[in-house]
């Protein structure tokens, strides 16, 4: 079934691939995925790197700007007519406003276009003179979205054990007990109800909301749409729940059974389908963002959570090197970065275990990356720096701290932050060896071995005439090198 | 920062805090190479200290040569027999060596000191008398000796200067090569640190320096300061020493090819090498004294002595052949070639022992690509680095 929706949608995607072919031809794309799940920094990330793009002032190991070979940098109007532009201009007022807010996050995707103007860096094709114009479409999306991709595999009756054993699991169990309770009650083979179905549809979105917060951080959230509708909403074919159905047989009619699984088959051909086709399958390159530190803080089950989300989402990717005939056969991801974000957070010393975590967690997804011939790296980078560094000394010990203002309602202890104190923070240590950061045991201790506080975003010192902003950031230019720099060599 | 949570929970500080020593954007270095001063850096930077004096004062007869060229160099680090240039490697000759000369050394200390000893009684006899005399002879002498006596405390601070700093150069070589094997970005930085105060005044890097403090807070890692720091302060530098290295080479080669008497080419490559060794030393920021350059001689002759070998052999098939060609051509030229080829490799083995950093994301240059610097007959100006400018994109 999954596989015909497959087939009937391919030949569509053959030829949006064929206009995208002949647009390469004159001046080559890339288009740059830039993913995570909510609150991961995706927003502030990719403001960050155009604004840095193009004031080139602060990417000393961007090799393009380091060599001197790019001659300018900046915006035009994207390619797709039908996607929100990302709102660049906006965040980036947010960023470095006299006090400086951090931009609201990602509710759609989004895109972005940014040329790159450059003198090719291998000597033969600069013999052949004239600078080269290369398109960087950068798209923004939901990472919860990408939760929804192994959808397209499953049937009604697969997702929704998969489902209900996972909000049987003890950790989701309270957030879950009211769902849960409702689907006692519910019998699959009652007849079709409008009500039922919308209140079904109603608290399982709460119970989804409330495994998300702070306070759980769950990732491996599903169908991801639900909890950033965006216009579908209260469409039918955002109406439906998983029920306790029984595997292979089928639904019958007028039944409420029989409902769910048609709208959830809609959903995989309405919601899924068209982001797959239009957006995912058309990628060049991807960065996933992560923000490990929150989910550390939460506990050992949330970064189960996190590690299942992950290998999911990097189910979806077809990655591997371009091959020739991938004009025909689409594109491929041939390069993945997964990112921790907020390495701003921790002190620097601690940044290559935050690197070894994030690898940690990635693990599966990484080999399997690497099996099919992409390349894949793990980074601790910050987007946009919010704090110093410093040392306190503590009895015999030198604790590395960060200085920064944490943001109003954090607490550390009994402390609770009001938002404008200018604080140094000592967020406690991550182990050096990743597996115990991953262990029940560590995370269990909770907030006594490590708390990581969140901090505003810096003040921008006054400007000089004709200086552009700097957004400060941590191994953003790394990360950029690894992901685009051999595009414009 | 060993992996212990459990005495160090997290804590907040307020920024008043006496506890607190902020490393804040520009001051990075200043406070964190104090504490650094008593512990770290001296187990490196003690051992080359102490032979310091000595090396000023004696460098003479006495064969303590060997703990002074182990210590400050890295990859010289065993090559004990330094005064014998090419030959000699291994430990045991030199050990044999060193008992027969025993005691001719003690001959000749000895033999040294008496006249030392006499030259001090005539000395003192002269000056004696001269002083004793009332008259303008007397005053006249008073005066020169304190001339003498100034100048003399003046070339010798400079020299133990130009010493300490090249000894200071090995230093810091050391620190970054350390920081870069495990990675531990505070050395780095201070690595980093030091390498700007050497070059702090150099007018043609203030542009470099100026990038460099304001990225330097927020590069995280050793290798990435490091790098960024060649490539601000050192990759210019680098060009002009392989100007200069060229231009040495082509000088040596078309004075040994015109000169009329051997012993006017012998001279002028003596000479030219060691106006080379002190250009390329103040080029990387030595400005050396006499001595300096004699242990930066003796330095780069240990580096050849275990590089040479490797290095002779990667070359020696374009050497044979351009000498076999040339020598029918004119022996002269063959041999101007050898003369000149030989100087720039003491000239790339000087680059070795001088540059601060090892070559972390710059490549390192091969004696072969300096054979077109060799040939380049045309800009003889050090200066003029303009024409490199565009190979940088090879690298």
């Amino acid at each position: 079934m999954a596989l015909l929706e497959r087939w009937s949608s391919s030949a569509l995607e053959t030829w949006a691939r064929a206009q995208d072919t002949a647009a390469q031809m004159f001046a080559p794309s890339v288009r740059l995925g830039v993913t995570g799940l909510s609150r991961s920094g995706k927003t502030v990330f990719i403001t960050s790197l155009v604004h840095n793009l193009m004031a080139g002032n602060a990417l000393p190991f961007f090799e393009p700007l380091a060599q001197k070979r790019i001659l300018r940098t900046y915006l035009e109007p994207q390619p797709d007519d039908a996607v929100p532009r990302f709102d660049y201009e906006g965040n980036l007022a947010k960023l470095t406003a006299a006090e400086p807010e951090w931009p609201e996050g990602t509710r759609q995707i989004s895109e972005l276009r940014l040329t790159f103007e450059y003198a090719p860096g291998a000597m033969m094709r600069r013999a052949l003179g004239a600078t080269r114009l290369m398109h960087l479409d950068i798209v923004d999306y939901p990472g919860e979205w990408l939760l929804d991709l192994p959808l397209l595999d499953l049937t009604f009756e697969e997702w929704s054990r998969q489902s209900i054993a996972m909000a049987r699991e003890p950790s989701r169990e309270p957030a879950a007990k009211e769902w849960l309770a409702f689907l006692g009650e519910t019998n699959p083979l009652q007849k079709k109800n409008e009500q039922i179905a919308k209140h079904g549809a109603e608290i399982f979105t709460q119970y989804l909301r409330k495994c998300r917060d702070d306070a759980l951080s769950f990732s491996s959230l599903t169908p991801g749409r639900f909890l950033m509708p965006g216009d579908l909403a209260g469409s039918p074919a955002f109406t439906f729940f998983p029920l306790e159905a029984a595997e292979g047989a089928a639904p019958p009619d007028n039944s409420l059974w029989g409902m769910m699984a048609r709208r959830f088959n809609s959903y995989k051909r309405h919601v899924i389908q068209p982001f797959y086709r239009d957006h995912f399958a058309r990628l060049d390159r991807q960065i996933v963002l992560a923000d490990v530190l929150t989910v550390v803080n939460a506990g050992a089950a949330a970064v189960a959570d996190l590690e299942r989300a992950m290998s999911d989402i990097l189910g979806c990717f077809r990655h591997g090197q371009n091959p020739w005939h991938a004009m025909f056969s689409g594109r491929r991801i041939d390069r993945i970065v997964f990112a921790a974000t907020k390495a701003d957070h921790l002190h620097h010393t601690n940044h290559d275990r935050l690197e070894a975590i994030l690898g940690l967690i990635a693990k599966k997804s990484i080999a399997r990356a690497n099996f099919s011939g992409a390349e894949v790296k793990a980074f601790a980078l910050a987007s946009v720096r919010a704090t110093g560094e410093a040392e306190a000394r503590q009895g015999n010990d030198r604790l590395p701290c960060i200085v920064g203002v944490p943001l109003k309602g954090e607490r550390l202890g009994a402390r609770v932050f009001d938002g404008k104190e200018q604080l140094a923070i000592f967020p406690g240590d991550l182990p050096e060896d990743p597996a115990l950061a991953l262990s029940p045991e560590w995370l269990s201790m909770g907030h006594s071995a490590t708390h990581f506080v969140r901090f505003r975003p810096q003040k921008q010192r006054p400007l000089g005439f004709g200086e552009s902003a700097v957004l400060s950031h941590i191994r953003l230019d790394r990360a950029l090198n690894f992901l685009i720099g051999d595009k414009l060599s | 920062m060993t992996g212990e949570p459990k005495g160090r929970a997290p804590a907040a500080f307020n920024l008043d805090d006496p506890r607190l020593s902020a490393d804040l954007p520009l001051k990075d270095e200043a406070p964190a190479q104090k504490p650094e001063g008593p512990k770290g850096p001296p187990a490196a930077s003690r051992e080359p200290a102490p032979d310091k004096p000595g090396a000023a004062a004696s460098s003479g007869p006495q064969p303590n040569a060997k703990p002074r060229a182990a210590a400050p160099q890295p990859k010289a680090a065993t090559p004990p027999p330094s005064d014998q240039p090419a030959g000699t490697m291994a430990a045991p000759p030199q050990k044999a060596i060193s008992r027969t000369r025993k005691w001719g050394g003690i001959f000749l200390s000895a033999v040294g000191g008496l006249v030392v000893l006499a030259m001090l009684i005539w000395v003192q006899d002269t000056f004696l008398t001269l002083l004793g005399r009332h008259d303008w002879i007397g005053w006249a002498a008073t005066i020169l000796l304190a001339v003498a006596v100034f100048s003399f405390a003046m070339i010798l601070a400079r020299e133990i200067a130009g010493l300490a700093r090249l000894s200071a150069m090995t230093t810091v070589r050391k620190r970054a090569d350390s920081a870069l094997m495990v990675e531990d970005t505070k050395q780095a930085r201070v690595a980093a640190g030091e390498i700007r105060a050497i070059f702090a005044e150099r007018r043609e890097l203030a542009d470099g320096l100026a990038r460099l403090r304001k990225h330097e807070r927020d590069i995280m890692d050793a290798k990435q300061v490091l790098s960024l720091t060649e490539r601000e302060l050192l990759v210019p530098l680098d060009k002009l020493a392989r100007v200069t290295i060229g231009s040495s080479g082509r000088r040596v080669l078309v004075v040994t090819t015109l000169s009329p008497a051997a012993i006017i080419s012998v001279g002028f490559v003596a000479y030219e090498n060691f106006r080379m060794l002190r250009n390329l030393a103040s080029i990387y920021g030595g400005r050396p004294g006499f001595f300096a350059i004699l242990k930066l001689m003796r330095l780069i002759a240990g580096h050849l002595a275990l590089t040479g070998g490797i290095a002779f052999t990667d070359d020696i098939l374009s050497q044979v052949l351009g000498q076999g060609v040339t020598a029918r051509v004119s022996k002269r030229l063959g041999e101007g070639l050898i003369n000149g080829g030989f100087t720039m490799r003491i000239g790339l083995a000087a680059v070795e022992v001088l540059r601060p950093l090892p070559y972390v994301e710059a490549r390192q240059p091969r004696f072969r690509e300096f054979v077109s610097e060799f040939l380049k007959v045309g800009h003889r100006f050090a200066g003029e680095i303009a024409p490199e400018g565009k190979e940088r994109g090879k690298g």
